[in-house]
């Protein structure tokens, strides 16, 4: 297991370059595979994604009939908020399609899962998270679109950002997912605490960033990143700064390192849970 | 008689059972501080940009106190849709058909177990923000009993609706969307997170008879702004509510037991 977690000390280009391609298509595999499964069960996967949408939607109601109402929230309006669920939804979305054993990283590390992962030929975080894909998601990915749609800034300058803006909140929604699932490897059961966590994150990114102020602002630039997965990148589309886009990538590849070195520093301590599992 | 001691058993051990995992009634407690502190914030900056004392005839205070309320009957109510969707899915219903009890009633009596022990702490957690952020309650003894009464007939109601779709499971592979579907419908239109009162007046006329209304909204508004009016109508829309649900939950009880197979093992 020790080579699994060693860096190689130099790596040239071409072999840097191969190892990309190489966990590219592992990566695009597993979503194949995962949608394949998820295909046979093709109505409940329908009826997943549109109630995810429908969930999504009704949510939208509440903001709807408060702007009706107060035309703004400190500098927020409702076209502001529609920005916010476009980015945060299919960040959100993708990081738990794409990698959806983030949520869950906890429960395998308590259970002894990972051995698995731990007896094959690639890296194991990045095994763990694509090995699982959660199908309400593709409902936020397609509701944050339409949201998207629906605020009606299609030029492609802005749809660039757009794309850019919601894989570095994906980054940072999934670093965290990491780090709060890797709070499993040191305080052993930490699957409540965990799902907690994210949940806050998720909840206090759906909530204009403008209501926060003094230490709770603080948090959200750090601890929960809220700021980083909603409030930043509406900032980013209302008025672009490039120091602000810089920023964000900056946090976002920041964040992730940090999640993959806790992980491994975690993975260390792992104690196997000598499970005799069959996967499919 | 002997059927009331026989349910009252269920709900005890299903409370007693309850207290030997703190941590499940700790974690909604927890997000309802989370979800108290943000809408604080959210009203907080409301009032001062209206520059007005009263909205809709809530004071700042009356507003936060409706949300605890409200709060603390969602976050309060046992997933109850879940745990009989996995019965019905896993077979475990099967047993349960063959034990000496109604299986709705055992369930309700479930639900309650769970729901007396988080109540008390939910609202405990809630009423702290709430007293930090805008002293006591305007509440009087009739409007706090009135409230109490609507909350117990909500959370039944709220019961009664969960129950029907988790035996749509016999029905369909995942009843999760519905229970979401459900859940969102009284996060707006039960007035979860504003109150029916700053609704556009038709949307609120139309959100007055709907059930959602009776799980959030009726106990919250009896609780922080009581009328007679506003009792004799609250709660006739959750016990006309609570009567139909019913008769539509001992209906798709009964057809859906018809489709039970056993196969044994």
């Amino acid at each position: 297991m020790a080579d699994k977690l060693e860096m190689p000390a130099r790596v040239s280009c071409g072999a840097l370059w191969k190892r990309a391609v190489s966990t590219l298509s592992f990566v695009s595999a597993y979503l194949r595979v995962n949608l394949a499964a998820a295909m046979e069960y093709r109505a409940s996967f329908i009826t997943q994604c549109v109630g995810m949408m429908l969930n999504d939607a009704i949510m939208f109601v509440f903001w709807w009939l408060y702007f009706e109402r107060f035309p703004a929230v400190r500098g927020w309006e409702l076209r502001d908020v529609v920005m916010l669920w476009a980015v945060v939804a299919p960040s959100f979305g993708l990081a738990v399609t794409l990698f959806g054993n983030g949520s869950r990283l906890a429960t395998l590390i308590v259970q002894g899962q990972l051995d698995y992962y731990l007896a094959l030929p690639r890296n194991v975080l990045l095994h763990v998270l694509v090995s699982r894909m959660s199908l309400p998601g593709w409902g936020d990915v397609a509701f944050g679109l339409a949201a998207f749609l629906l605020a009606g800034r299609l030029d492609p300058a802005t749809i660039v950002l757009y794309s850019v803006l919601v894989g570095a909140s994906m980054a940072v929604f999934l670093a965290f997912q990491v780090l709060a699932g890797s709070l499993a490897f040191f305080i052993g059961n930490a699957e409540t605490a965990a799902t907690q966590a994210q949940n806050t994150l998720v909840t206090l990114s759906l909530y204009p960033g403008s209501l926060f102020r003094g230490w709770t602002k603080l948090l959200l630039f750090t601890l929960l990143p809220a700021a980083f997965t909603a409030h930043v990148p509406v900032e980013l589309l209302r008025r672009f700064v490039p120091a602000g886009l810089a920023v964000l990538l900056g946090f976002a590849c920041g964040s992730m390192a940090l999640a993959v070195s806790v992980f491994r520093l975690g993975l260390r301590r792992y104690e196997s849970g000598n499970l005799m599992t069959l996967r499919g | 008689m002997r059927k009331l001691v026989k349910y009252t058993a269920v709900l005890t051990a299903t409370a007693l059972s309850s207290l030997m995992y703190p941590r499940d009634m700790l974690v909604p407690a927890a997000f309802m501080a989370l979800v108290l502190f943000v809408f604080v914030q959210l009203w907080t900056v409301t009032y001062e940009q209206t520059g007005g004392v009263l909205i809709a005839g809530l004071t700042r205070g009356d507003l936060i106190w409706y949300l605890v309320l409200t709060e603390t009957v969602v976050l309060s109510a046992p997933r109850i849709s879940q745990k009989i969707d996995e019965e019905v899915k896993s077979g475990e219903l099967a047993l349960a058909l063959v034990r000496p009890y109604n299986y709705v009633l055992y369930h309700l009596a479930r639900y309650w177990g769970e729901a007396a022990l988080r109540l008390p702490l939910n609202f405990t957690v809630g009423a702290t923000i709430a007293l930090a952020a805008s002293g006591p309650p305007a509440v009087t003894p009739l409007s706090a009993a009135a409230g109490l009464v609507a909350l117990a007939l909500a959370l039944t109601l709220n019961f009664a609706v969960e129950t029907a779709i988790g035996l749509a499971a016999f029905w369909f592979e995942d009843t999760m969307p519905f229970f979401w579907i459900y859940q969102k419908l009284v996060f707006s239109l039960g007035g979860l997170f504003l109150p029916l009162d700053l609704f556009p007046q038709v949307l609120a006329a139309i959100a007055r008879f709907l059930p959602f209304a009776g799980v959030t909204y009726a106990p919250a508004r009896l609780f922080v702004s009581f009328s007679w009016e506003a009792l004799a109508w609250l709660l006739m829309v959750q016990v006309i509510w609570l009567l139909a649900l019913g008769c539509l939950m001992a209906r798709v009880y009964t057809r859906a037991v018809r489709k039970v197979n056993i196969h044994g093992g």
